[in-house]
């Protein structure tokens, strides 16, 4: 069963709007390179829950971090998302993401980018998925993704592929609704070892779960990449009918820590949300903020 | 017994050069030629700390703290009125207490609270009940109990004079190791105030510190070369000083083996400090001897510098000449080097007597992290003459002293290291310059070599700044991060205003070649405050 608010209603649409609508948003993304939510986070919405997002279906972002989640959403969605990095450099370098769903009969289509840009520094990631319900309580995804960066006259590009499941627990207790998720992602060549040797992202594994009411939301994500550990967690809060607080942190461990923390607010419109992410890290504090706000549309 | 012992050191024969060594030696009985301070000579082992008096205070002239943290005057020896007394000016002073710091661990044996002039004169002023704890310099809030009584009737506090001592070992009365003694009063009286006029605290074991100097006087002037001393064991607490005639104070590193003296030279008198320190009551240092290289044979009879102009443009490339008048006799070795100290130059001519030799003539080299010029003449310069180095220097400093070194091949081809005679400012011109102007920014704009940074093509990506407005050396750090936050390398200099370069090789803290992406960099001076960083992108791509 789908979280509360996961949208009830059928709009007519039809095939061809929709495909227009859905063509329109990836050709709005492809201004320049495109993009690649590698390391930094894609969507506003997202990146305000601290990234924690494996097991979150309310948002089109989900794609980016499993593509299960696409299944559960009943309504064809696009969000957009404009950002800059670290506010404290003076050529700070800029991040944009698109993702888009299509629910058919038969399953759901998905598809996004995410671009980041810097002075003589580009790189993207393309997706395209299909996420499908299995079992009421079993939902699946994969997707097909090819990343690339340019510096210069260097550059590289890769295929790589992402699987995950998202299992609905249900209501745990009269007012606790529960989902785990798991995701494989970036699996392909190079192998995880040699993959960053390329530039190109590590495979990762990822365990999620997200607990939630009609008013509140608990997520929390354990991810691990290429060595690293990372431990992710949201919390979004109804502040007003259409407004809404979101609250994340992040802990990184690598060769050091990195630890960030995240807020943000949404606030939605009739079938339109606005989004906005403000994250800045303990350990690189003087580096400044990250800033992404994001727009999202559901029919 | 004082052993003098003065040796002619072989060298090649081909070399009409040599330098002589002269040792001393401490392990004898005669210390008359040694000036001591709180030291002494132990017979077989050199010179080591006094045994500390069982009747000396060692809390004179400590600091002495209240309960709030403020300095009370009880350990100055005396107890006049206001000035050395402190008076409780209430009757409330049950747990006021009263914390002296003795610098360092010692073995307390006793301690003595003597009355204000207040108290001497109004008896009634006197401590209802006490108890006085040590610390250790470790532990500084675990507090041991030295001596407690309850009810108090005598003016003067003397725990060697009544019962109260409490440390006992085998059945006898012993010391209690402490750097900080804290004196607290237990008890009051309701109509009357209380009057403390000094705090003394003795002890046992040596002194905490102390000096010994002897003055070398050489019979003819010398260029000064490597000093070395040797000590037992407790190196850590020895320190060694030299200075020549009238000079201050230059202190010889005792972790750097064989550096040569600093002072102005040459030198008709050398006069060693040596400091001795511990922080074990029960042990001491012990200062074996000292060993002095020197050579009578000059490298120039007098050299005295300069440089115009005396003020520059901060942090603006700026033109001076830096002046040398070289006073050579016959027996001299000469001048074919010169070491400017102070700050790197780009050396542009250099002129002997006004005459400018080609740039086949000389060489220089130039080193920005030690601020320092080295100019190697090819032919000697063999009489009296003037030296003029035209250059260019970046100054960052207010004031930035010039000082200088000449050299000489032939001495350094006898001695096997280059004995530098330091040179000494003209009396009538200045070898400081002075940097006007607004003073710039702490840290300047970061120059990357290149983007994209290739590891395969371009070994190094170098980070060159420079930095201005510091007056003392401090570390420099160079800090990469991935884009998500994690940090895979650092890199660390130490020093002053100046240009600075890292290198990177492109590889992180494990020797790893670092992936191709975008890197974040931040190069920031440590006690810099707000302004004391920069921070940017650079890209790696292979």
């Amino acid at each position: 069963m789908a979280a509360r608010g996961a949208g009830g209603e059928e709009h007519a649409l039809s095939p061809i709007r929709s495909w227009l609508l859905f063509i329109n948003c990836l050709g709005l993304s492809v201004v320049g390179p495109v993009g690649a939510a590698f390391e930094t986070g894609a969507g506003a919405y997202s990146t305000a829950l601290g990234n924690a997002f494996s097991a979150g279906v309310e948002s089109a972002e989900g794609v980016w971090f499993n593509p299960a989640t696409s299944a559960r959403l009943r309504l064809p969605r696009v969000a957009i998302t404009q950002g800059a990095l670290y506010s404290g450099l003076s050529d700070r370098p800029s991040i944009s993401a698109a993702a888009g769903v299509w629910p058919r009969r038969w399953g759901t289509l998905q598809a996004g980018f995410s671009g980041l840009w810097a002075d003589d520094w580009a790189e993207s990631q393309w997706l395209l998925g299909y996420g499908r319900v299995l079992h009421p309580r079993l939902s699946v995804g994969a997707q097909l993704r090819t990343a690339s960066w340019s510096s210069g006259r260097y550059g590289q590009r890769r295929w790589l592929a992402t699987v995950g499941a998202l299992y609905e627990a249900g209501w745990v207790s009269s007012r606790s609704y529960v989902r785990f998720s798991a995701v494989v992602a970036n699996i392909g060549r190079p192998d995880s070892k040699s993959a960053r040797a390329s530039g190109m992202p590590a495979r990762s594994h990822t365990l999620g779960m997200q607990v939630r009411n009609a008013t509140r939301a608990l997520l929390l994500d354990l991810v691990e990449q290429g060595g690293d550990w990372q431990a992710r967690c949201g919390y979004e809060s109804v502040l007003r009918a259409e407004l809404k607080l979101r609250l994340g942190a992040t802990v990184l461990r690598g060769d050091t820590v990195n630890k960030t923390g995240h807020i943000g607010l949404g606030y939605e419109w009739k079938n339109v949300h606005f989004d906005y992410a403000f994250s800045r890290s303990y350990d690189l504090n003087d580096f400044g903020a990250d800033h992404r706000f994001g727009i999202g549309y559901a029919w | 017994m004082v052993s003098m012992v003065t040796m002619l050191t072989a060298f090649p024969s081909a070399v009409d050069a040599a330098s002589q060594t002269v040792t001393w030696r401490w392990d004898g009985e005669d210390a008359s030629v040694l000036q001591l301070l709180q030291t002494s000579v132990d017979v077989g082992r050199g010179v080591v700390l006094d045994v500390l008096s069982p009747d000396k205070n060692i809390a004179l002239g400590a600091i002495a703290r209240n309960d709030f943290g403020l300095r009370e005057p009880l350990t100055d020896g005396e107890v006049s009125l206001v000035a050395s007394e402190w008076i409780s000016n209430t009757p409330n002073v049950f747990g006021r207490y009263f914390t002296v710091d003795l610098g360092v661990n010692r073995a307390i044996t006793r301690v003595r609270v003597r009355p204000g002039q207040t108290a001497i004169n109004q008896p009634e002023y006197y401590i209802r009940g006490y108890r006085v704890e040590a610390a250790l310099e470790n532990d500084p809030d675990i507090w041991r109990l030295l001596a407690e009584e309850r009810t108090n009737f005598n003016l003067l506090i003397d725990t060697g004079a009544d019962s109260t001592w409490a440390v006992v070992a085998d059945g006898q009365l012993a010391s209690r190791l402490g750097r900080y003694v804290r004196f607290t009063i237990t008890r009051q009286d309701r109509s009357n105030w209380v009057a403390i006029g000094d705090i003394e605290v003795f002890g046992e074991g040596v002194e905490a510190e102390g000096t010994a100097q002897y003055t070398w006087l050489p019979q003819a002037p010398v260029n000064v070369g490597r000093i070395r001393w040797q000590t037992e064991d407790r190196a850590e607490g020895f320190s060694l000083s030299a200075k020549g005639g009238d000079e201050t104070w230059s202190t010889v590193n005792p972790l750097e083996s064989d550096r040569s003296f600093a002072g102005a030279e040459p030198i008709d008198s050398l006069q060693f400090m040596a400091s001795l320190s511990t922080h074990d009551p029960f042990a001491t240092p012990v200062w074996r001897g000292v060993e002095v290289e020197y050579d009578t044979r000059l490298v120039a009879d007098g050299a005295l510098g300069a440089v115009e102009p005396n003020a520059v443009a901060r942090g603006e490339w700026a033109e001076i000449n830096y002046s040398i008048e070289l006073a050579l006799r016959a027996d001299n070795y000469g001048v074919d080097r010169v070491l400017l100290d102070g700050t790197a130059l780009v050396v542009d001519g250099l002129r002997v007597d006004g005459v400018l030799l080609s740039n086949n003539e000389y060489s220089y080299s130039a080193n920005d992290e030690l601020g320092q010029t080295e100019i190697q003449i090819n032919r000697a310069v063999l009489q009296t003459a003037l030296l003029q180095i035209e250059g260019r220097g970046l100054f960052l400093n207010e004031v930035t002293e010039i000082g200088f070194r000449v050299g000489n091949a032939q001495q350094e081809e006898a001695d096997g290291y280059i004995n530098w005679q330091n040179g000494r400012e003209s009396p009538v011109a200045s070898w400081r310059v002075r940097a006007q102007g607004t003073p710039g920014e702490l840290l300047g704009e970061i120059e990357l070599s290149e983007r994209p940074f290739s590891p395969y093509e371009s070994k190094e990506l170098t980070f060159k700044f420079i930095v201005s407005n510091l007056n003392n050396p401090t570390d420099i750090v160079l800090s990469l991060y991935r884009l998500n936050g994690v940090r895979v390398r650092q890199m660390q200099q130490n020093g002053g205003a100046r240009p600075y370069e890292f290198r990177w090789d492109g590889r992180d803290e494990g020797d790893r070649l670092v992936d191709p992406g975008l890197y974040l960099y931040e190069v920031r001076v440590a006690g810099g405050g707000e302004r004391s960083g920069r921070r940017g992108t650079c890209v790696v791509a292979y």
